[in-house]
């Protein structure tokens, strides 16, 4: 950290007429005491800055010197001028708070801070498409400053602005008017090839809705293969709805419209009676708790559950996740929840995804080595069984990637036990991983989406299928 | 159940899709009307403990809007049906058994408001009576105003590049007072219409359960019962309750 | 026991008992009247200061004579039986406040900008000319007039000044006060407690109190939250009153006009809408229950 910081101080009473200074942007509030004889309080006094009136006093003290242009600061032979004008606040709501609000340990001698702008005292940390753990190691002012340079701190474990170009000469960082972040070009500012602060070279989608099974999802639906197999999958169930309703209904053949009327008004019936109750009995035990195939063997019990309740454990903490970001963004839970890297976050999921992946390879050796006589081998068990683990698989590399990529600290990462050791290994690679990222990314996504487009047709829709059939099959044999 | 004796035969009035968006508009407008007016009379005891206890200004603001997507979902899911219903099912969407305003009606109203004063008997009121018709019209037509003035409400720097900015105001009044008008007669009038009539006290069941019996029609709507007699073939586009 | 069956049929005392006093304390918070807002600490003018309130406020620690000198400097008596005036005049027009520009210089300096130091120039100047105070019309407010010296206090949350900033501007600016508490900025700022929303110095500048005819004072205004304010926006009426408006702002006259008619319009329909049928529901009930009776 440089150390060579010289303030020009100018004594009240020169010739500086600083009467732009918040002057027709402030027309409201407009600076009165220039050029007049002062007391001790028309400065000193600690203002209420609840009120305008008491933000227009304090920083009043701040714009003697920043208010004016002989305040700078040399670093390095290179003069950075440390001014304000009404143009650095524009287009930013921040001109009317006053600066120790955000500077809070700022206003004393020595003056120089050590806790930089503290934006987390209003605001909360974001949710869902930009918290994801690599973003939350980013300082509020990285990409809400209009300064293009950024750096990554490995000290803090954080990427911050950085104060000098990319020719590493020094830059005021003075504007404090806000950029527009809703324009994905602005993302380039990290998110490109020649970045040092291990962002990817390009900029990703936030991950989709439909991967809220497995991950802490926004509510968005996202880029366009995530449409398509969404399409694809409401497809899929209209097809799978329209084979039903070939069949006849309650004895009726023919018309549709009464097929459907008499299949909505027996759910309705169902619902809206004491009968739901023993339902809600059979969805928990045969639907979630898995009680027949546990009747049938306790092995074939738990190479399904380990898959099937591992998933289930993963979309309850993805909800979990959404809620308590919503309703408290604020929080600790909700924070150390968003945080792939915290340590709880890291190892459930981590070894909610081991335990997938046992079940996976567990079922893959009853298929094709062991080959119990009760194991149907047909092939669409396999695509869907072959999806399901490379996606494990993707999602332990793109870990390891990142962890590596982004530079994370041995002490952080280590609690990803799977993550941290995978990124080990492939720094034995020593490839341009900020490159290579985004392959892999994608092609996680990728097939993500395609898992759930195929969902409606394969056997995977044993999914929708089954947990039917168990209910139905209650309704009709009651005593079983 | 669908009775087996001769008296007790049921019939369908409210398919699984009405009875669905029924339940869906009245929790969806209730939670409407529980925290707009927890805005608008913000001066009184009650309503900010109603913001106190839903969680603050912002969470009320968001739940309103989020109520009034849900209210015009049905609105917009009921309109597609009615498509199904004229082009699909070959349904009449203006006749007598319908839910649309007809001459009839005014003609039921004076006839029933003489009966109120002890001169004459009631009238023999079609599938769908004349308050049965205003409180459907009410959420219906109500609706898209309400949507509307809302919306304009929700987006006034977006709207206010299109209309003069004053307009908000005047969205505001309308806004308000439909509310009023719409709470006071919800509230009251249809509470009592379908609750506290004697003939239907505690509740009249079938817009949860989508079924009347026999007698019922008989007796409430003998205009409907008539054409259930003389039989779909004759009245053609006629849909009135399907015997179950 | 028998309990509230809700069926109407067989005495139920007890439950019926539990009923009503569930009902009770379910109204009991609208009979209750609205929590009050933060107590605004406003003593009229007295000779008597309140000491206790006058330690907990913002002057507490200041001596008498730091503000109202001796009050005998040069000769003068204190009190002096011998003037004309004696016993007559108004403290807040013979007080100097040129002495709270001592501490107080940013908002002294800023309030001789305002519209209040204008309307105040006018006032000394007609008094001048006519030879005494001036009577009827709304006084112009010095220092006092808006401030308790003796007993304001400080650092107060922006809610709390907030809410008593709406009582003293309200006191003479009581239509716009009215119209800012019907609007939604008011509901929520003042009712709600929501510091986001905008009081009264929030669009009209403190101390630097402007009127925001114009329509770029106005813009600047709401723009200060709506960014996406357009010209069109200003025309949203906040204080949709005609009181203090010159005659020839006929663009707001007409705007208020539009809005009361249509307010009238509305409130006669709601009224006969709602009258008719609850009449006609409440017949309805009588002819019934009527019928049933007569039945038995």
């Amino acid at each position: 950290m440089k150390r060579f910081i010289v303030l020009a101080f100018m004594i009240i009473g020169s010739v500086v007429t600083a009467s732009e200074v918040g002057g027709e942007e402030t027309e409201m509030m407009p600076p009165v005491m220039e050029g007049k004889e002062r007391v001790c309080l028309d400065c000193h006094r600690c203002a209420n800055v609840n009120t305008n009136e008491g933000v227009l006093d304090s920083r009043a003290l701040c714009l003697e010197c920043h208010g004016k242009e002989a305040c700078k600061k040399e670093v390095k032979e290179h003069h950075i001028s440390l001014m304000l004008t009404p143009d650095s606040f524009k287009g930013s709501r921040h001109q009317y708070v006053a600066c120790i609000q955000c500077h809070t340990d700022v206003a004393r001698s020595p003056h120089k801070f050590e806790t930089g702008a503290q934006c987390l005292d209003c605001h909360p940390v974001h949710g869902g498409e930009t918290a994801n753990a690599p973003h939350l190691r980013v300082s509020c002012q990285a990409c809400h400053r209009k300064s293009k340079f950024v750096v990554l701190d490995k000290n803090a474990d954080r990427v911050r602005l950085s104060r000098v170009d990319d020719h590493k000469v020094p830059i005021p960082l003075t504007d404090h008017g806000l950029p527009d972040v809703s324009d994905q070009d602005f993302c380039k500012r990290c998110h490109n090839p020649r970045n040092q602060v291990g962002a990817s070279s390009v900029v990703l989608p936030s991950k989709s809705f439909l991967c809220i099974l497995c991950h802490n999802a926004p509510l968005v639906m996202g880029h366009g293969l995530f449409w398509a197999a969404f399409l694809i999958f409401i497809f899929g169930v209209f097809l799978t709805l329209r084979f039903w309703f070939k069949g006849s209904v309650q004895g009726e053949e023919d018309s549709l419209h009464r097929k459907i009327a008499l299949t909505s008004e027996t759910v309705w019936q169902a619902i809206f009676s004491r009968e739901i109750f023993s339902i809600l009995k059979v969805v928990v035990l045969d639907v979630f708790l898995q009680r027949r195939i546990l009747q049938e063997s306790v092995k074939r019990w738990a190479i399904h559950s380990l898959i099937y309740l591992a998933i289930v454990a993963r979309l309850a903490l993805s909800l979990v996740t959404y809620f308590a970001y919503r309703i408290s963004p604020d929080s600790a839970l909700a924070v150390a929840l968003i945080d792939k890297n915290s340590p709880f976050t890291a190892f459930v999921y981590d070894f909610l995804g081991l335990l997938i992946l046992v079940g996976l390879v567990w079922a893959a050796l009853q298929r094709f080595v062991f080959r119990p006589v009760y194991v149907a081998r047909e092939s669409q068990d396999n695509i869907a069984l072959c999806m399901i683990g490379l996606l494990i698989l993707l999602g332990f590399f793109l870990e390891g990637a990142r962890i590596l990529m982004t530079g994370l600290p041995s002490d952080v990462a280590v609690y990803s036990f799977i993550g941290y050791p995978t990124a080990r290994l492939l720094d034995l690679f020593q490839w341009k991983w900020i490159g290579v990222y985004q392959y892999l990314w994608y092609a996680h996504a990728i097939l993500g989406a395609a898992l759930v487009a195929y969902l409606p047709f394969g056997k995977m829709k044993h999914v929708f299928n089954t947990p039917l059939t168990l209910v139905l099959h209650h309704r009709s044999e009651p005593s079983q | 159940m669908a009775g087996k004796s001769e008296r007790q035969e049921a019939y369908e009035r409210f398919c699984v899709l009405h009875r669905f968006l029924h339940l869906v508009a009245m929790l969806g407008f209730t939670g409407l009307a529980l925290t707009g007016f927890s805005l608008k009379f913000s001066a009184q005891g009650w309503a900010q403990a109603v913001v106190f206890l839903l969680g603050g200004l912002d969470h009320v603001r968001y739940l309103h809007r989020y109520c009034a997507v849900v209210t015009y979902a049905c609105v917009v899911a009921h309109a597609l049906w009615l498509l199904y219903f004229k082009f699909l099912l070959k349904g009449s969407l203006t006749g007598p058994q319908s839910l649309f305003p007809r001459f009839k009606d005014l003609k039921d109203l004076f006839q029933h408001m003489a009966y109120f004063f002890g001169k004459g008997g009631q009238p023999r009121f079609n599938r769908f009576t004349y308050w049965e018709k205003f409180d459907y019209l009410a959420i219906f037509l109500g609706m898209n105003t309400m949507g509307l003035t809302g919306v304009v409400l929700w987006f006034p720097e977006f709207f206010s590049r299109l209309i003069p900015g004053y307009f908000v105001n005047v969205a505001q009044v309308l806004h308000v007072y439909e509310a009023i008008m719409a709470v006071a007669l919800k509230f009251v009038v249809h509470i009592i219409s379908a609750h506290l009539r004697p003939e239907v006290f505690p509740l009249e069941k079938s817009i949860f359960n989508g079924k009347t019996t026999r007698e019922k029609i008989m007796r409430e709507h003998p205009g409907e019962w008539d054409v259930i007699c003389r039989g779909l073939e004759e009245t053609g586009s006629e849909v009135p309750s399907e015997k179950l | 026991m028998k309990g509230f069956s809700g069926k109407g049929k067989g005495k139920v005392p007890a439950g019926k008992a539990v009923f009503w006093a569930a009902i009770l304390f379910l109204c009991l918070p609208c009979l209750t009247p609205a929590p009050g807002h933060a107590e605004a600490v406003n003593r009229g003018s007295s000779w008597f200061v309140d000491l206790k309130a006058y330690a907990e406020a913002a002057h507490g620690t200041l001596t008498c004579e730091e503000c109202h000198g001796t009050m005998k400097e040069g000769d003068k008596k204190h009190p002096n039986l011998e003037d004309a005036a004696f016993l007559k005049k108004e403290a807040s027009r013979v007080y100097d406040y040129g002495r709270c520009k001592t501490c107080h210089r940013n908002s002294y300096e800023r309030y001789l900008l305002g519209e209040h130091a204008k309307a105040l120039k006018k006032e000394r100047e007609r008094e001048v000319a006519s030879g005494g105070p001036s009577t009827g019309e709304k006084r112009a407010p010095t220092c006092g007039d808006c401030h308790s010296a003796h007993y304001d206090r400080s650092h107060l949350s922006k809610v709390e000044i907030g809410r008593e900033m709406v009582q003293v501007c309200g006191t003479c600016h009581a239509a716009q006060a009215k119209t800012y508490l019907e609007n939604y900025h008011g509901k929520a700022a003042v009712n709600l407690g929501d510091d986001n929303s905008a009081y009264c110095t929030d669009c009209h500048g403190a101390h630097h109190c402007v009127s925001l005819k114009k329509k770029e004072a106005a813009l600047r205004a709401c723009e200060r939250c709506h960014q996406e304010a357009s010209a069109n926006f200003t025309q949203f009426v906040i204080h949709p009153t005609v009181q203090d408006l010159d005659e020839d702002d006929r663009e707001k006259r007409f705007r208020v006009a539009v809005i009361k008619v249509i307010s009238l319009i509305m409130s006669i329909l709601v009224i006969a809408v709602v009258v008719f049928f609850y009449g006609h529901s409440f017949l309805w009930l009588l002819r019934d229950l009527h019928e049933r009776l007569r039945k038995h």
